[in-house]
This record gives structure tokens, C-alpha cells and sequence, in this order.
């Protein structure tokens, strides 16, 4: 029984689990990316068919990153990193504090890097040439005299088998941080008509609506363009009020989120409420044929005076074509189907329908916005991003900080002085070449 | 202006060229060991780094020029182009490090493929465009920076891996070396190379994924929301935490850590066009 528990243990702590596991999280991961998640159920029946619809649903692969199953993987996955760190780090710090510092035979037959040089010179010319040397390096030794022997211990790289340590705390740390964010924050949107507040922000997922307890007013939004007609910015200029009060005026752009009490405001959607248009209308053919006159237009049908003619404008552009702005009007004439054409601002001459019976000429354009406002709470982030530091940290210490520890026994052997120096590094392979560079050294020492 | 739009695109042409004739060299000096064909694809490949150095701070500039002045590095043309830099200049130092040419023939490959498809595909605009609201941002170019530093490191892996599962594959049946493999690295060595490549991707890749997570949170206000790409770089990440926890496992070092390393060099192609060309998600380089 208890080698049993034992065994399950050592499974549960081994890096063998580990591997198998990152594997099998990189396998049924792709599964999510193939089937698109959080659709609704129509849509899944249309692309799938009901009987792989059924299979889906049962594993729960619409929203896969939060079924039982992976959530299951992610614990295993975590519980594993964490015994199995556990397990290992305190002979880990055991050596960070007391490492073998005295090169015994033992030892010296344990390493694979050493050799012994016999030099003329007493022991303790030698001992402190070697450790003048060696210091440039590899810093400061531990130096020990042990009856007729003298010891050296250099060491570099100390802390680097901590590096792993700290990254897979960090690990633990993030997945806190997400779990912090998932049970205390929330997602939702807010839109805000240009010139009116809002304090209510819908939540995703079906959850009832949060009532903030500050509201959040849409001064003005402004789209603006390059000057090849892409949008270039939208902007919207906000104002925070507590009990009627202005307490902070602010713009918010993509990229540019605003932060009040622990809500976090994102541009992330807008729309036109109405639009208002002026033209002026010259009427080219029928019973009031060379009437003109100006005339507003908005985004609902208007009847144009003297007639049974409607308009409306349906969309404007900063920038048509190139030709530079411009309004596409709707007009429905005599009962027939509606006609879209556009109107230019810089061409004013042409007439862009001229089967119809009126000509239009732009005047003015205005359009009225709401601004789509995403919010988020997520308590969780900074602890996410503290992980992260501390991931990179740990990683940069995995792997750019190497230790190396060189041990040196100097003793007067009958006639000469032998020389022992030894090294190791995990990095064996790079070192190896350091080593024989230091051996190479110490023989042209003279002393 | 004009001129100078020409001579940045010229340059990368170029480029494209210079590295497929590395390339080439580099696979006949394997096929012939002739010590020319080696050097000429060194000489090859370190012309068309600094073409392509050029090329992109050329690029660079004439953005500016057109008043719309962003890093060379926010669309997928540009992200290729980055990607060839970046595996030429890992490439090359590793080539000066071990002294061994014959990985050039198993990673030029990448490079020059990277290239060809930038320049040729119909699918891949080059013009320089300005950015869309959500692009304008420093973590887009920390983001693309380290992972496509990332990448390269990644695709030298891989052809080393290759070179280590040919070889490996003859050594297990105790077959000869035929003339060629004899001239590989030794399979320490070749081990040795797949593992510092991976050292270096591996925090890059990492460093990557923050930054794009720092950036999906400003702009989107949500650091990690399971978007097919995000999830394939989530994917690829594992991969090669994997290999590198296969070393200190019995029974996954060697040949097993080499396969890891190379379905690692295939979840970044996924990442990085499949996405983009089969899946649909937040990242727009395709589109
Ligand atoms: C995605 C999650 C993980 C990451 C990013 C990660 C990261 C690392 C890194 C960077 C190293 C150093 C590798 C090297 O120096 O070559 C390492 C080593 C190690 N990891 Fe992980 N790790 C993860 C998960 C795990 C898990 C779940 C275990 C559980 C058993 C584990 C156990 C180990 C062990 C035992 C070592 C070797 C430590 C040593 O040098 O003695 N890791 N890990």
C-alpha cells in the first residue's frame, strides 16, 4: 500500500507527467481553434449536423477552454508543477548555501573536467598566482587550508538554478491572476449617444446589467481619416461625473483605454443615430422646371416641396473615390423604385443621375454618433502581469545565467607543487572550452 | 519619392534572389563538399543580410516620407520579410560559432521560402499602408519584434532537427554513414545547436506572447480571450516547453526531443499563416 502511494506520488511530482501533459494541452487546444466557439446552437446545427452537434455539446467543445475536462488538464498541470518543484527545490537551495567547496578525491573523481599540473614554486606562491588569475573571472574565492592542502572555491551563477524555480511560480501566479479576473471581474459594453451619460453597463453572457456608481457622459466623437480614406482614428471625448458633479474630463482611442475607480473604458464600437444633410436642389425637367431651393435632408424619407418625391441620405463619405467627400442620397420618384446615387462636395457640376428630374449640390453634411464603449473590472491583471515579469526574469535566469564552479587543491608534493584544478557546468559543452582555457593559463603562469 | 519607394522594394527584391542562391550553395556544397560552394554561400548569405538590413530601414524611412511613418513590421509582407532578417543574422551566427556550413542547406530553405512567398504570392500586398486604429500601438512592434526573433530561432532548430533525425535514423540501423552524413556535425552537436536555438526562441516566444497579451489589453481590454491565434501561439509554447522538459526525462531525449522540435517549427507556420489564411480571429495581417 504504501509503495503503492509512493508510486502515485512520484508519478504525480515526475517531469515525465509533465512532458505528457503540455503535449496533450497543445493537442486538444487545436480542437478549439478548428470549432469556433460560443456560437449559437443554430449555427452549430447548419455546420455540423445534429449527431456531431450531440458529440460536441456533451464535451462541451463550444466553449472547450472553460469545459470540465480542460479545466481538469489545467489542475492536473498545476498541481504537477507544483509538487514537483516542491520536491526539488531543497536540495536545490541546500546547495546554493552549503555547496562542496573542498575538492576531495571523491569529488574530483565525480567531475569530469580536471587535471593536475606539477610546478616547480611552493605551494603558497602557487596557491595565490592561481587565485589572482582565476579572481579576474570568476570573482572572490572561498579558500580553505586543510592540514599540508590548500583549497580554492570559485563559483559563478550562484542563483541560476533558481531561474526555473521562478518561472514556474510565476506560472502558478498567472494562473491566480486569471482565476481572480474570472470570479471577481467582468466584461461588458455601454453606448453613449454624443452629448448624453450612461451608468449602465450590459455584461456578457445573459448576467443582469451593472449599474456603476459614477456615470460616464459622450462629450463629442470623431472619426478622422488619412488622406487616402482610411479611418485613422476614432476618438471619443468623455466626461466622468459623480452626483452631477464633473470630476474628470478625458478622450479615449483605441489603444488608449481610460481607467476610473477600477473600470477600465475601451473604444471599441460606434454608430450613427441620425444624419442631417443640406443640398440645394435645381429642378431640371417636369411642372416646376427651374425651381431651386435649399433643403434639409435626414436619414428618413423627406418629400421634396412641389411634389410627390421623396429623399433621404443613406451614407457619407470623408473620401469617395478620391474625389473627396461626398453623401449618397436615396430618391424615389413618380412611385418608382428608389434610385442611390452620390453627391460630390468637389464636384459640383456633375450630375452623378441624370435620368432623374432634380440635380442636388452639397452643401453641408452631419452626422450624429453614439460611441461603443467596451468595460471590463478585472482585478486579477496586475497580478497576471507580475507573473509575467517574474517569468521573464526566471527564463532570463534559466538560460543566460550559467553556473560555473572551478575547484583548485594546491599541495607540495615531494619535490613539486601539484596543481589540481577542476570544473563543472551545466552548460558542459561550452565550458569545456573555457576550461582548457584556463588550464592553458595557469601553465604559463610563472611564479 | 517615388525613387526611394523603388529602390526599399528593389533592395528586398534583390534579396530574395541573394538568399536563394545561398541557398543552392549551401545544398551543393553538401551534395559535393566543394569548399567554394560553401563559402560562396556564406558570402551569399551575409550580402543578402545586409541588402535586406537596407531594404527594411529603407522602408522605414520612406514611410516617414509618406507621412505615415511606422516600423517596417504591421503587415505580413513585412512580418516575412523580418522573419528572413532575423533567421539569416541566428543563421549566420551560429555558422561562425560551430564552423559547420552544412546546416545552411537545412535552414535557407526557411529563409528563402519566407522571401519567395512575400515577393511572389498575389495574396501578399507590399505597399506600405498606414495602420488602422487598432494597430497604432509600441507593443505592436515589441510584439512582432520578439516573435518573429522567436521564430527564426525557431526555424534554425528545426532544420538542425532534420539534420539530427537523418542522421539519428541511419546511425539506429548501423548503417554506414554515407558520405554526406559523415560530414554532418556529430548528433551531440546537432543536439547541442537544436537546444540553444531553443534557448534563445523560447523566452522570445514568451516575451512575444506577453507583449501581445499587454497589447490585446489595451486595445480590447482583455489580455487573453482564446482567439484561434492566440491559442496556436499558446499551442506552439507548449511544444517547446515540452522539449525542453524532454531533456530531463529518460527515454525523450535524443530523437524524441528532435521530433518535438520540429512539429514546434510547425505549430509556428500554423501561428503564423495558417491562422490567418484557414481560421478567422482578431489578427488581421491576411485580411
Ligand atoms: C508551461 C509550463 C512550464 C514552463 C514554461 C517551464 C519552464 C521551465 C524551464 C524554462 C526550465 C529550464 C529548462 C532548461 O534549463 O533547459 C524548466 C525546467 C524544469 N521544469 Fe519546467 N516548466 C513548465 C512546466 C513544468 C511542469 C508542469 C513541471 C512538473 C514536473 C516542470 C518541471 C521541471 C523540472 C523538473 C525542470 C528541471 C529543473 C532542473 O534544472 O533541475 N516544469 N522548466
Amino acid at each position: 500500500m504504501a509503495i503503492k502511494k509512493d508510486k502515485f506520488w512520484g508519478f504525480l511530482s515526475s517531469v515525465s507527467l509533465a512532458v505528457v501533459l503540455l503535449i496533450v494541452l497543445a493537442a486538444t487546444s487545436i480542437i478549439g481553434t478548428l470549432i469556433p466557439q460560443n456560437g449559437s446552437y443554430e449555427e452549430y446545427l447548419n455546420q455540423f449536423g445534429p449527431v456531431f452537434t450531440k458529440v460536441i455539446e456533451t464535451l462541451d467543445l463550444f466553449d472547450m477552454y472553460h469545459s470540465w475536462w480542460f479545466i481538469f488538464l489545467l489542475t492536473l498541470f498545476t498541481v504537477n508543477l507544483i509538487l514537483c518543484s516542491l520536491k526539488r527545490l531543497p536540495p536545490v537551495l541546500e546547495q546554493i548555501k552549503n555547496p562542496k567547496k573542498i575538492l576531495t578525491e571523491e569529488l574530483e573523481r565525480s567531475l569530469s573536467l580536471s587535471d593536475t599540473l606539477r610546478k616547480k614554486g611552493s605551494p603558497e606562491r602557487w596557491k595565490e598566482a592561481v587565485k589572482e588569475l582565476l579572481s579576474k573571472r570568476y570573482g572572490t574565492p572561498d579558500g580553505e587550508k586543510i592540514d599540508d592542502k590548500s583549497y580554492l572555491y570559485f563559483e559563478k551563477g550562484k542563483y541560476s538554478r533558481l531561474g526555473v524555480y521562478i518561472t514556474h511560480l510565476s506560472i502558478v501566479i498567472i494562473m491566480i491572476g486569471g482565476l481572480i479576473g474570472a470570479f471577481f471581474g467582468f466584461r461588458g459594453f455601454i453606448n453613449i449617444p454624443e452629448g448624453s451619460a450612461a451608468n449602465q453597463v450590459f455584461l456578457r453572457g445573459g448576467r443582469a446589467p451593472y449599474n456603476m456608481d459614477f456615470v460616464i457622459r459622450c462629450d463629442k466623437f470623431t472619426l478622422s481619416y488619412y488622406p487616402m480614406g482610411m479611418v485613422k482614428e476614432y476618438r471619443s471625448d468623455v466626461t466622468i461625473l459623480e452626483n452631477g458633479r464633473e470630476v474628470k474630463k478625458d478622450y479615449l482611442i483605441v489603444n488608449r483605454p481610460l481607467t476610473y475607480r477600477g473600470l477600465t473604458f475601451y473604444q471599441s464600437s460606434y454608430g450613427v443615430i441620425d444624419r442631417h444633410a443640406k443640398v440645394r436642389v435645381f429642378v431640371k425637367s417636369g411642372p416646376n422646371k427651374g425651381k431651386s431651393f435649399e433643403m434639409d435632408i435626414t436619414d428618413k424619407f423627406v418629400n421634396i416641396p412641389f411634389s410627390g418625391d421623396y429623399v433621404k441620405v443613406i451614407e457619407h463619405y470623408p473620401n469617395l473615390e478620391n474625389f473627396g467627400p461626398a453623401m449618397i442620397l436615396q430618391i424615389a420618384e413618380d412611385g418608382a423604385m428608389p434610385v442611390n446615387f452620390p453627391v460630390y462636395k468637389n464636384l459640383p457640376d456633375n450630375d452623378m443621375n441624370p435620368q432623374s428630374k432634380y440635380f442636388f449640390k452639397y452643401l453641408e453634411n452631419e452626422e450624429h454618433y453614439y460611441t461603443g464603449l467596451q468595460v471590463t473590472k478585472d482585478p486579477g491583471v496586475w497580478i497576471v502581469w507580475t507573473g509575467c515579469i517574474m517569468m521573464m526574469f526566471g527564463l532570463y535566469y534559466s538560460f543566460f545565467v550559467v553556473r560555473k564552479r572551478i575547484w583548485v587543491r594546491v599541495f607540495f608534493e615531494g619535490e613539486r607543487t601539484a596543481i589540481t584544478v577542476a570544473g563543472h557546468s551545466p552548460r558542459s559543452r561550452m565550458f569545456e572550452e573555457e576550461f582548457a582555457k584556463i588550464l592553458e593559463d595557469i601553465k604559463q603562469l610563472n611564479v | 519619392m517615388e525613387s526611394s519607394l523603388f529602390i526599399s522594394g528593389k533592395l528586398l527584391s534583390i534579396t530574395t534572389f541573394v538568399y536563394f542562391f545561398a541557398m543552392v550553395f549551401y545544398i551543393i556544397y553538401v551534395v559535393s563538399k566543394g569548399n567554394t560552394m560553401g563559402l560562396l554561400g556564406t558570402i551569399f548569405t551575409v550580402a543578402g543580410f545586409f541588402i535586406e538590413t537596407g531594404g527594411l530601414v529603407l522602408r522605414w524611412v520612406e514611410s516617414y516620407q509618406m507621412g505615415i511613418g511606422r516600423a517596417p513590421l504591421t503587415n505580413l509582407y513585412e512580418s516575412l520579410v523580418f522573419f528572413a532578417w532575423c533567421g539569416a543574422g541566428i543563421y549566420l551566427a551560429f555558422e561562425f560559432y560551430y564552423k559547420n556550413k552544412f546546416m545552411g542547406a537545412f535552414v535557407l530553405p526557411f529563409i528563402s521560402i519566407a522571401m519567395a512567398y512575400a515577393s511572389f504570392s498575389p495574396n501578399i500586398s507590399q505597399e506600405i499602408q498606414p495602420l488602422v486604429p487598432a494597430l497604432q500601438s509600441n507593443w505592436l512592434i515589441y510584439h512582432v519584434i520578439t516573435c518573429f526573433f522567436a521564430y527564426a530561432a525557431f526555424a534554425v532548430a528545426c532544420g538542425v532537427s532534420i539534420m539530427y533525425v537523418i542522421k539519428n535514423r541511419k546511425e539506429e540501423k548501423k548503417q554506414q554513414l554515407g558520405n554526406i552524413l559523415s560530414f554532418f556535425p556529430s548528433s551531440a552537436t546537432l543536439d547541442d545547436i537544436n537546444y540553444k536555438a531553443i534557448a534563445i526562441g523560447f523566452p522570445m516566444l514568451t516575451l512575444g506572447i506577453i507583449t501581445g497579451a499587454a497589447w490585446a489589453n489595451y486595445a480590447w481590454g482583455s489580455y487573453w480571450s482564446w482567439d484561434p491565434k492566440e491559442t496556436w501561439s499558446l499551442i506552439t509554447w507548449f511544444v517547446y516547453a515540452a522539449f525542453l522538459h524532454a531533456r530531463f526525462t529518460r527515454g525523450w531525449r535524443g530523437k524524441r526531443a528532435a521530433w518535438l522540435s520540429i512539429i514546434g517549427f510547425f505549430a509556428v507556420i500554423v501561428t503564423y499563416l495558417g491562422v490567418n489564411l484557414l481560421l478567422s480571429g482578431l489578427h488581421s495581417y491576411a485580411s
